[in-house]
């Protein structure tokens, strides 16, 4: 009995360490699927890749997708667009290495900024000119 | 500071902003798609040092506007603004080999 509780117990601290050491995460938006819920890729390696015929379609939040992981990769072959007016579409933070490939069938829009590729987050990602830089 | 690789060849639109907003980082694009914002293209105390563009990038206003960064690459596709092709200020360079429209 108590040697159960312990395999129990060791099993769910492995669970949790994993967690903690942060597995890259890949997200895929299928195709003929919408997702309305921003993305956040933030773990070394994440990824995520829309098929031709998807869509990440985000309505409110600061962008549809916020990359703030080293050497993460977007592959968008659909629709990544983004109608609110505070970050834009792709927005990346301090990372390093990261790609983002939008395909020949793929469309990222936004009505601020389609992709903005920072060190710090402003409150007003517009214009640079605005802080003085 | 980011560092960041854009492979675009389909439509990338900033509605009322930049399609790409770079600041005070470096980047690397690739573009045989169509890029389209207000500026197409917007560097701010950044460096660009692999810019290849056989595509189109325009602007409402600039196709790409430069603030205090450094860009080097070539055109054979099309770069237009309404105002102006390119808009270099602040001290900026442009090492650009252009064979396309401008």
């Amino acid at each position: 009995m108590r040697r159960k509780f312990w395999c129990g117990a060791a099993a769910v601290l492995l669970v949790l360490w994993l967690g903690r050491t942060g597995l890259a995460a890949d997200y895929l938006i299928f195709a003929g699927t919408t997702e309305t819920t921003p993305a956040t890729l933030d773990m070394a390696g994440d990824s995520l890749t829309v098929e031709e015929g998807g869509a990440l379609s985000v309505a409110a939040g600061d962008a549809a997708v916020m990359a703030t992981a080293d050497d993460f990769v977007i592959t968008n072959g659909g629709t990544i667009e983004y109608f609110d007016f505070i970050d834009g579409s792709i927005v990346v933070l301090s990372s390093q290495g990261g790609v983002i490939h939008n395909e020949a069938t793929g469309t990222i829009t936004s009505t601020t900024n389609g992709i903005t590729a920072n060190h710090e987050r402003f409150d007003d990602p517009q214009s640079w000119r605005a802080h003085g830089r | 500071m980011s560092d960041l690789t854009i492979l675009n060849h389909g439509g990338l639109t900033g509605v009322d902003g930049q399609a790409i907003d770079a600041i005070g980082s470096s980047l690397d694009l690739s573009n045989s798609g169509a890029i389209h914002g207000t500026h197409g293209v917007e560097l701010g105390e950044s460096t660009a040092t692999s810019f290849v563009n056989t595509g189109s990038i325009s602007g409402d206003v600039d196709g790409i506007h430069q603030h205090s960064s450094e860009l080097t690459g070539s055109n054979s596709g099309t770069i237009s603004g309404v105002e102006t092709g390119f808009s270099v200020h602040d001290s900026s360079t442009l090492d650009f080999v252009n064979s396309g429209r401008d």
